[in-house]
């Protein structure tokens, strides 16, 4: 008898459901068969695996900061005063 | 020669201890670290610099005088950097730290050993790899704040407290007088409109531009007693300088004769500190209500509803 397995909900799964092996959701495709297609500013849809497996290191790349203050800071910090000079 | 402060009204007493250090200062060169310290508008900073305007160099050309807002000093190294170095160090100067309970904690703490001149009238004073230099004979250093009590005691302490007194109905009518040409008064008139000002100089310069305004919009010369409601009326201004706020607060008093504070909360949607600060302390100085634990409304409290509201309650 073939193993019982659960759904999240704790109920029975039912026999023969769930991806069968080597029926594959995503395929293979020539790039230039997409452009030809679609535009350059065409939206698509891709694995979000993909893409990050792709791009993670674009993603995670963090603003270098920078050691000067910023020009903001400066105002801030730039102290108000009025020198009069009496004749 | 002019005499000092003899365009500035009332202030009698400060104007007696200023004109003594004056004097002090063109025999020795030194006056002590004055800290000018009154409610806002009393005229502090205009005192100050009329004062630095009568100090005289070595060499007898006037001194200069900088003023410097404490909040905007951020730290000591920006103090040396900005205002020290490059303009009172070898300089002779008078400097004004206004708003002196702003300084920060590390300006405070270097000017408790700059300020500490028990010895002698110069300090060097040494920070990091630099040193400092400070000639009490060329500069000359006075503060002012209308909060003394957030002063660090200790530099409190190194100063010598100048107090300012609230502007008499008369003073603030001169005051007001001066402000405005062109225009003649009817006495009553010109002393209700400075009792309007809370016995601040600085809100009675403002009452003076707008009765100007006011004038020419009217097409006068004259202010008479008569004008007074009207020109109450058209600015939104209560007699006696009373805000909104504390009229209604008199009103609720004259309707309801007495309430506790948690009661004028609940009715004017303030809080307690907002009426305990902002509402009471004023009406009491004018003897508008009395505390007794309850709050009441005085006679002359009572007065002023009917004169000057029984009609809008009606």
């Amino acid at each position: 008898m073939a193993k019982v397995t659960y759904n999240k909900d704790g109920t029975p799964r039912k026999q023969g459901s769930g991806r069968k092996k080597g029926s594959l959701s995503l395929m293979e495709v020539k790039l230039s068969e997409l452009t030809e297609k679609f535009e350059l500013d065409d939206t698509i849809i891709i694995g979000r695996k993909w893409y990050e497996n792709l791009f993670k290191k674009v993603v995670d790349i963090t603003p270098h900061k920078s050691d000067t203050p910023s020009a903001a800071n400066a105002v801030d910090e730039k102290i108000a005063y009025k020198l009069t000079t009496f004749k | 020669m002019e005499k000092p402060f003899a365009e500035l009204f009332g202030q009698i007493n400060v104007k007696k201890r200023l004109n003594f250090y004056l004097k002090a200062f063109d025999k020795t060169s030194l006056c002590p670290f004055l800290l000018l310290v009154g409610a806002k508008g009393l005229g502090k900073t205009e005192f100050a610099r009329q004062f630095g305007g009568n100090l005289k160099n070595l060499d007898g050309r006037n001194r200069p005088f900088l003023e410097l807002n404490c909040s905007t000093i951020k730290n000591l190294e920006g103090f040396f950097d900005q205002i020290h170095i490059p303009l009172i160090m070898d300089s002779e100067i008078t400097v004004l730290f206004d708003e002196a309970h702003e300084l920060p904690k590390d300006v405070t703490n270097a000017f408790l050993t700059i300020f500490n001149t028990e010895r002698g009238h110069t300090r060097d004073f040494r920070w990091r790899d630099g040193e400092y230099p400070f000639n009490f004979k060329q500069q000359t250093f006075l503060f002012a704040t209308t909060e003394p009590d957030k002063l660090f005691p200790p530099l409190k302490d190194r100063l010598t407290t100048v107090d300012f007194e609230d502007y008499t109905p008369f003073e603030l009518a001169q005051i007001l007088e001066s402000q405005v040409e062109d225009i003649s008064f009817e006495d009553k008139a010109l002393l209700e409109i400075a009792k309007t000002s809370r016995g601040n100089a600085r809100d009675c310069v403002k009452v003076a531009k707008e009765l100007t305004i006011w004038c020419a919009a009217n097409d006068t010369k004259i202010f008479r007693l008569k004008d007074f409601a009207q020109f109450c009326d058209d600015l939104g201004i209560n007699p006696l300088g009373v805000s909104h706020i504390e009229k209604k607060v008199l009103s609720i008093l004259r309707k309801d004769g007495q309430a506790s504070l948690q009661e004028l909360c609940a009715k004017t949607g303030l809080s307690r500190t907002a009426i305990q600060r902002d509402v009471e302390l004023y009406l009491m100085k004018k003897s508008l209500i009395k505390i007794d634990g309850k709050r009441h409304i005085t006679k002359e409290g009572s007065d002023y509803i009917d004169h000057h509201v029984k009609k809008k309650v009606k």
